[in-house]
């Protein structure tokens, strides 16, 4: 139901394109001596151009977040609104940014075309492929729910009946031959006596 | 694990004969059909119909269920849950002498009810109004008639009026408007006509009571005057009584602190004065006026005074020709809450007097005692002390010869009490059941806090242990020998042992769980769910955290004892589950915090409409948060259980390939609905990353309606009703069902494999996305509305689940089998040989109830809000007990119970034909060896 597909900013028609602005927000403090000290504000991590029309998007910026990559260190990544300090995104290890993932930011789109809500998730490289593109983006719409698939309707025609069915044989149409068969084999037999 | 897949497959194949035999409907399950707390004006003994030997007791409860329950037995008659406006909380339950019907009258709708069988006769609607008094006018024109009597109502809303209703249609005779403003309060019939009481504000804060006559045929004025009242009255609370439908209608009131009584006979303007009792400095807290209710009875009244320790009563007469209110006679002075119940015989009045240890019946004329009964077992235990009640008496010749009292206790008991015997009690506090939590019994958890030593030692060290608790376990044999021929000759018997009424029965399948319930009312309830629900214990929560009150409590149950929450409450309570006693944190073992190396807890909570993951409740800022878009309001978030055993971990295909299922424990179904556009949606998130797996919106949604959702294993559903406006080709209530599989090809794990460890926090380097779950669902139709649904447990998941779901409008609860609701179902083609194979039928749009798939088969269980199962030791059996109003328990086995023998098994026939071979062995192994010699010594 829903695609996915990577283009380079190049191919997307630029009239219907939005951009978003993905954060990271460290959830330890940037000085690991003293932890009691208050978080790191939040900073942008990635920059995407997406159409939710065609599920295209891309990359504009990537600035991988600064510090330890270890995976004790927590990394919120998300929209935020820096005009009301709203904030929403899933969590991740700091090693998701390490060099041998592939990273992957989803965006879960309405039917609006609304980005609501973000995913984020890692894969490894596969060998032998050279360089690939270290950042995916995969725009993922809101899927409509299943509907009960209804049988068909008996449609009748005006006088009540099934529209398209040819009218029943009767039985003289249905079994003449069998009839027919039989009186041959009567005549034939009683030829035969004489 | 391919053989667990191929047992749980075989499992599902025999699930087609599912459903609750005949002999063990009413053996495996309980119902308690409850009403709710009767209130006091609204109970009375009544004959169904005129000249009927035997009464019923017939009450409106605080729950607005109109219920007659018999006197003899507890057993409900007949019951009606009165529809009504949310915000209303008061209801008029009213009966005329020798009449076939009670008047009910609930918000704007007054109804008549046939007593004897609950049938419904007439309703009258007044749309924007609340009913705010009935009475049946009794005496028309001076004499009783033969007639359906009316009934008189006094309706509050923009503007006060008081309507008579014929008694046998319920059609408007006449109205009479009220335009003064004035609050109104009561009306009240007597011999000349109606009195309509209303409560008149004057400037200075008091209340004068305003008292209006009115003509009986015509509903003209006559007569109004006003009494001044304002000295004392403050409030309407401080009416005591306006004389309800007697021959001499008083109207007593009294001031705030309750020192003064002042009693008016209406009709006329002379108030008299009388002091309340004082003794010593206690205040006295509560007046209660007992009157009689029957129109030819004595006028006579008693007066209850209630102070903090102790109760009194005093017995007023009035002189009719000299409009004169005396007092009579004063009843002693007795510790403890006590009640007072009023009952008539002819024009005779009699009180009873009910306290925690006895009751007592006078005479209205005198004070002797006509007989006192003391209560032979102890009705009360813990402190409890009666509320209120009704009373039937005998008398002959000037003593009583009995009496019959329904009382209802401050347990929460609803008791009949006939000569101080206890005939029956109905817990009325479980229809106000908050939450509800299964707790093992303690004999159980030690076992496998046991074994779980043993599983996490070394061998050598295991042995050890194990041999420990068996040489420990010996000095249980003694006992166990000893009642070793009791229970031998019970199984032949095909009698279960009868349980003492103080332990709980251990036994060998696990059937005797408790169910914890906190009520309304802050109490805490213990029900053995093995014994037909019996009431094991029941504790008040505030005398165990004085001043506090559980408006939401949360309760869990882990080794031994019962933890109970409320927001603001500093630390949790924890009770024993076995005797209803606080433990102190001392004395419990340290809950062990289970999280192996490398683990984390993340906690989720809704906060102002959005869903946030905490990694420590303490830390105030959230790990992941989710707000759904466009405004969205989240309305239900389901997650799966914490104990969910899954025996398989695929799906075995018809040709033996498996499709692999997604098994991730930390799954949470969010469901949501949006008022402006009618869309409700479903997101399926991951609530340790906060990750979104799956979401479904669904448009044309009657958003008003409940969204109930279930999730378990690898699947979800969830149900909705479409709105009635829609232009959508079907209408009506739908039921989706989702499973979520690792990969859509069979015989494939997707990108993680059979990787033994995934954290959806920490990086993965499966190649592939590796969190995504592939998703197939499918929607059908119910023909009925779904409130609530829950999925069944088993010890081990080996047993194929039921999605079990209650029915409002049938008052059911329904199990479906999960084979049933399975996304896979072939449309619109017939199934082939394959998918015959693994269980799989052609789909149908619309999902038939089965009749066999009922688990109340008879019963009619009313307002189910939740329903919670829970795995017995038996794997075949899932137990189930469902709370709201009525309290419903069975147990269920979705696949048979294949792992133990049914009712119909004949042990004694068995042993027969054991021994009918055993002694024919005998007989015929001469008779062969004989034959056996004979043909060696033959010559060939």
């Amino acid at each position: 139901m829903t695609k996915m597909r990577l283009l380079s900013l190049l191919y997307l028609p630029l009239a219907f394109a939005s951009t978003i602005t993905i954060y990271s927000h460290p959830l330890h403090s940037a000085d690991a001596s003293n932890p009691s000290s208050s978080l790191p504000t939040p900073t942008p991590l990635a920059q995407i151009v997406y159409d939710s029309s065609t599920s295209l998007a891309s990359l504009s910026s990537y600035t991988p977040p600064t510090g330890a990559y270890t995976s004790q260190h927590l990394l919120r990544i998300g929209l935020f609104d820096p005009n009301n300090n709203e904030w929403k995104g899933v969590v991740t290890s700091a090693a998701s940014f390490r060099d041998e993932y592939r990273k992957k930011f989803v965006l879960h789109v309405d039917e609006k075309g609304e980005v609501y809500h973000i995913g984020f998730g890692t894969s490894g490289r596969r060998q032998g492929k050279g360089r690939e593109n270290e950042v995916e983006v995969e725009v993922v719409q809101r899927a409509r729910g299943p509907q009960p698939v209804l049988n068909k309707p008996i449609v009748l025609n005006a006088e009540g009946k099934l529209e398209g069915k040819e009218p029943e044989k009767t039985f003289l149409q249905k079994y003449w031959w069998a009839l027919l068969l039989f009186l041959a084999i009567q005549v034939l037999s009683s030829g035969g006596d004489k | 694990m391919h053989l667990h897949a191929i047992i749980s497959s075989a499992a599902c194949c025999i699930a087609g004969a599912l459903a609750i035999f005949a002999d063990e409907a009413y053996h495996i399950d309980y119902h308690r059909a409850l009403v709710g707390f009767p209130t006091q004006d609204a109970t009375f003994f009544h004959q169904p119909y005129a000249g009927s030997k035997a009464s019923l007791v017939y009450t409106l409860s605080n729950k607005l269920i109109l219920a007659a329950v018999n006197p003899k037995d507890g057993a409900t008659v007949w019951r009606q849950a009165l529809s009504h406006p949310p915000n209303i909380t008061e209801g008029f339950l009213r009966a005329g002498e020798e009449q076939d019907t009670v008047v009910s009258a609930v918000g704007g709708e007054v109804t008549a009810w046939s007593t004897s069988d609950g049938r419904f006769v007439w309703k009258t609607k007044f749309p924007d109004t609340i009913v705010k008094d009935v009475e049946i006018l009794e005496l028309e024109g001076g004499r009783t008639s033969r007639e359906a009597k009316d009934a008189i109502i006094l309706l509050s809303g923009g503007e006060h009026v008081i309507k008579r209703l014929d008694g046998k249609t319920g059609a408007v005779k006449w109205t009479y408007e009220d335009i003064s403003g004035d609050s109104p309060f009561q009306v009240s019939t007597s011999a000349t006509g109606i009195h309509y009481i209303s409560l008149h504000s004057t400037m200075l804060g008091g209340v004068k009571i305003k008292v209006t006559s009115l003509d009986l045929v015509t509903g003209q004025k006559l007569d109004q005057y006003t009494l001044s009242s304002d000295n004392e009255v403050i409030s309407p609370e401080c009416v005591l009584f306006a004389g309800a439908n007697s021959a001499s209608p008083l109207l007593a009131w009294t001031d705030k602190a309750h020192t003064v009584l002042k009693v008016n006979i209406i009709g006329t303007k002379s108030v008299s004065t009388f002091n309340a009792p004082r003794k010593g400095a206690e205040e006295v807290q509560k007046i209660v006026l007992h009157a009689p209710r029957r129109i030819n009875s004595v006028s006579h009244f008693l007066v209850h005074y209630q102070t903090a320790s102790t109760h009194s009563a005093e017995v007023y007469h009035v002189d009719l020709k000299k409009s004169v209110i005396s007092k009579a006679y004063s009843l002693p002075e007795l510790t403890g809450n006590g009640a007072f119940t009023t009952s008539t015989t002819d024009a005779n009045v009699y009180f009873t007097r009910i306290t925690a240890e006895e009751m007592i019946v006078v005479s209205s004329a005198s004070h002797g005692i006509l007989g006192r009964w003391p209560f032979k077992t102890s009705i009360s235990k813990d402190q409890t002390f009666p509320v209120h009640g009704v009373s039937e008496v005998v008398v002959r010749s000037d003593s009583a010869q009995a009496v019959r009292s329904a009382v209802l206790f401050s347990d929460g008991q609803w008791v009949l009490v006939r000569n101080g015997e206890l005939v029956w009690t109905r817990p009325e506090l479980l229809a106000g059941a908050l939450t509800a939590v299964w707790a093992d019994l303690p004999e159980q958890e030690a076992l496998a806090q046991e074994l779980a030593i043993e599983g996490h030692e070394n061998i050598l060290s295991a042995y050890v242990h194990r041999v420990k608790r068996h040489i420990r376990d010996l000095e249980h044999l003694p006992a166990w020998l000893e009642n070793l021929p009791i229970r031998i000759l019970a199984n032949f018997g095909g009698k279960t042992p009868s349980t003492s009424t103080t332990e709980i029965q251990q036994d060998s399948f696990g059937f005797h769980k408790l169910v914890i319930i906190a009520t309304e009312a802050n109490r805490l309830v213990a029900l053995d769910a093995g014994s037909a629900g019996r009431l094991i214990w029941n504790i008040d929560l505030p005398k165990l955290a004085p001043g506090f009150t559980f408006e939401n409590p949360t309760l869990s149950a882990s080794h031994g004892y019962v933890e109970v929450r409320d927001s603001g409450l500093e630390s949790p309570l924890l009770i024993n589950t076995t005797t209803g006693g606080l433990v102190s944190l001392q004395d419990t073992t340290t809950t062990q915090n289970n999280l192996q190396e490398g683990q984390m807890l993340v906690s989720f909570d809704l906060i102002d409409g959005e869903l946030k993951g905490f990694l420590d409740k303490k830390a105030s800022s959230p790990i992941w948060s989710f707000l759904p878009p466009n405004g969205e309001r989240i309305v239900g978030i389901t997650a799966r259980p914490i104990e969910d055993r899954v025996a398989s971990i695929g799906k075995v295909l018809g040709d033996r390939r498996v499709l692999y299922k997604y098994l991730n424990p930390n799954l949470v179904l969010v469901t949501t609905v949006l008022d402006a556009t009618r869309i409700a949606s479903v997101y399926l998130l991951d609530s340790a990353s906060g990750n979104l797996l799956h979401a479904a919106t669904h448009s044309n949604v009657d958003i008003t309606r409940q969204i109930p959702s279930a999730l378990s294993e690898n699947w979800f559903s969830y149900s909705f009703t479409l709105d009635s406006t829609t232009e959508l080709s079907s209408r009506g209530y739908q039921l989706v069902v989702t499973e979520l599989y690792e990969s859509a090809v069979p015989n494939d794990r997707g990108p993680l494999g059979a990787a033994a460890n995934y954290s959806s926090v920490q990086p993965s380097s499966a190649l592939g996305d590796a969190a995504k779950p592939f998703v197939i669902s499918q929607t059908y139709h119910t023909a009925e509305e779904i409130s609530h649904m829950t999925v069944t447990q088993t010890r081990q998941g080996i047993t194929s689940r039921e999605l079990l779901v209650a029915l409002p409008e049938t008052n059911s609860i329904v199990g479906i089998p999960r084979y049933v609701i399975d996304p896979r179902r072939p449309i619109g083609r017939d199934p082939t040989a394959l998918e015959v194979g693994e269980g799989l039928t052609k789909y149908t749009p619309v999902l038939q109830f089965d009749p066999k798939w009922y688990l109340t088969h008879k019963m009619e269980v009313f307002g189910v809000k939740k329903i919670i199962t829970s795995p017995a030791l038996l794997e075949s059996t899932s137990l189930v007990f469902a709370y709201g109003l009525d309290v419903f328990g069975t147990r269920v086995t979705p696949s048979f119970a294949f792992d133990v023998l049914g009712k119909g098994f004949n042990k004694l026939q068995m042993l027969a034909t054991v021994a009918a071979l055993g002694v024919s062995v005998l007989f015929v192994a001469p008779l062969v060896r004989r034959k056996q010699i004979n043909s060696l010594w033959q010559i060939p």
